[in-house]
């Protein structure tokens, strides 16, 4: 995912910060923090204390037994703390190897098989008690039998001496079933996940009605607390997505309701999208095929992907000519960027917002 | 017929000779066959199960690399990891330079619980290649194929390598 997009736990490098005063705009939100860690007020909120909330809502979806097991990565000096959260929670836990993460750059030069990996950059070591620092790679489940399952199917790329070993594609696949993900959205992800041909997210647009988008299918905020869904859904209007998202979403209405609240909020802010790890949420609103805004923030993955966001700072209104993206203030052009063919990760920009 | 047309008629791609993924070679895995028929298993689950009749018949005409790691893809597919084991000991017999065998086989036993073991083969699979060629060891020494795994693996940790 990028291998089911499996890795919200790990840390990466965002965008969050402050809303400055509302604006007197009518699509302004009254509210000022976005993206921000979110601290629940009683539940789970052990685990944010030591590793902070990018998993947040999996986690709770997991104690709940919605989702039957779930990866997590956590730092090799928080892990008996991590060990102990879980048991309070009847978690079980099981460790596999340690992450240690590394630049993009230093891996396509000197890795065989560097340039396949997508999202995450990170030489492996065994979890033996010798590691002293890095992430250690856990799954957590309520049943031993899930929890097994989940184990050994979950075996995530990893460079070790100077090599990318990966598990075999049988197993990537399956692993989607032992996460709980939809199977029309697994299958999904076995015909599109090829990142030598398509743009993942551009292919789910393409197969959603059009204004069908539903913000409990948005999976573009899964890596940063607010989102219902950890996967990548078949269409923004999938049903089974959905129905898992809603029954989590009841499940933590019953424990933080103001966490609710604060999802569906994120869920439904308008997005720019170029590819898997590279977009930008805003806060305004779309009108005629532009998005009008005030504020944008990069919600994509590693700081090297946020290519735009100072130009899309001095904009305020962003529209596709084609492919081309061409950020406008007050009617004059700040930026157009243009479309270029790529043979890895295509771009395909889109403008949605869900609702 | 032979095995590659009787294979093609029922996968619908062909059986290519097993390439060898030399460590010294620098490269990627080259091999196919594997994730192809991952693939088969969801689009066509029909042509597998068509595959594992046959293959017991392909094992008795030919003793080959490829036919082996066949074997072991598809028990591995079908879930049957000990026999997927045995085929992945018996292509590392026939040609244990090829580091591809070793990573189905360190899988295989992550399948089978035998965790630590999968483990000292995918973290020190240089040192595993070179003991079992120096040792002449073959699919019938998993035992001793075993012990050596583990030694490597703790001679590591205690030198802290
Ligand atoms: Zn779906």
């Amino acid at each position: 995912m990028s291998q089911l997009c499996l890795l919200s736990g790990i840390a990466k490098t965002k965008r969050r910060r402050f809303l400055g005063a509302a604006s007197v705009k009518p699509w302004s939100f009254i509210i000022s923090i976005m993206f921000e860690s979110y601290y629940p007020k009683k539940f789970c909120r052990e685990f944010v204390q030591i590793k902070g909330s990018g998993q947040l809502v999996n986690i709770m979806a997991t104690v709940k037994e919605i989702k039957p097991a779930m990866d997590d990565w956590v730092r090799v000096d928080r892990y008996d703390e991590y060990r102990r959260i879980c048991k309070r929670y009847g978690l079980i836990v099981r460790t596999d190897t340690v992450f240690r993460m590394s630049k993009k750059k230093n891996i396509l030069k000197n890795v065989i098989g560097g340039k396949r990996l997508t999202t995450t950059y990170a030489f492996g070591l065994p979890f033996n008690g010798s590691s002293k620092d890095g992430l250690v790679h856990v799954f957590i489940a309520k049943s031993k039998g899930n929890l097994e399952n989940c184990f050994r199917d979950g075996w995530y790329p990893l460079i070790i001496k100077h090599r990318v070993i990966d598990r075999p594609g049988i197993d990537i696949f399956k692993f989607g079933y032992n996460l709980g993900y939809p199977k029309c959205c697994v299958g999904f992800f076995r015909q599109f996940n090829n990142w030598y041909k398509y743009s993942y997210l551009y292919e789910a647009f393409k197969n959603t009605k059009k204004n069908r988008y539903h913000y409990l299918s948005n999976p573009c905020t899964r890596d940063i607390t607010y989102s219902y869904i950890y996967h990548m859904p078949c269409a923004y209007n999938c049903k089974a997505t959905i129905e898992l998202a809603r029954k989590i979403k009841k499940a933590i209405y019953a424990e933080e309701p103001e966490f609710v609240e604060k999802i569906d909020r994120h869920l439904k802010l308008p997005l720019l999208i170029f590819y898997e790890i590279k977009f930008y949420a805003f806060d305004g609103e779309i009108k005629n095929g532009k998005l009008h805004y005030k504020d944008v923030y990069f919600i994509g993955q590693m700081s090297e992907n946020n290519l735009y966001e100072s130009d899309l700072k001095r904009g305020n209104c962003v529209f596709l000519e084609d492919r081309d993206v061409v950020i406008l203030n007050n009617g004059k052009l700040i930026r157009r960027i243009r479309w270029q063919r790529r043979n890895f990760a295509p771009e395909i920009p889109f403008i949605v917002q869900f609702n | 017929m032979d095995i590659c047309n009787e294979f093609k008629n029922i996968a619908g791609f062909d059986l290519s000779p097993r390439q060898t993924n030399y460590i010294s070679g620098y490269i990627e895995r080259i091999d196919s066959l594997f994730y192809r028929l991952s693939i088969l298993y969801f689009s066509s689950p029909e042509k597998l199960r068509m595959l594992q009749g046959k293959i017991k018949n392909w094992l008795k005409e030919e003793q080959i690399e490829t036919i082996f790691s066949l074997a072991g893809y598809i028990y591995y597919i079908a879930e049957d990891f000990s026999q997927a084991k045995k085929y992945f000991l018996k292509s590392i017999s026939r040609n244990p330079d090829n580091l591809d065998n070793w990573i189905d086989l360190a899988f295989a036993l992550r399948h089978l619980g035998e965790y630590k073991l999968s483990n000292g083969i995918l973290f020190n699979h240089d040192y595993v290649i070179y003991y079992y060629k120096y040792l002449k060891l073959n699919a019938n020494n998993f035992s001793k194929l075993k012990s050596l795994v583990l030694e490597i693996s703790e001679k590591i940790l205690s030198n802290n390598i």
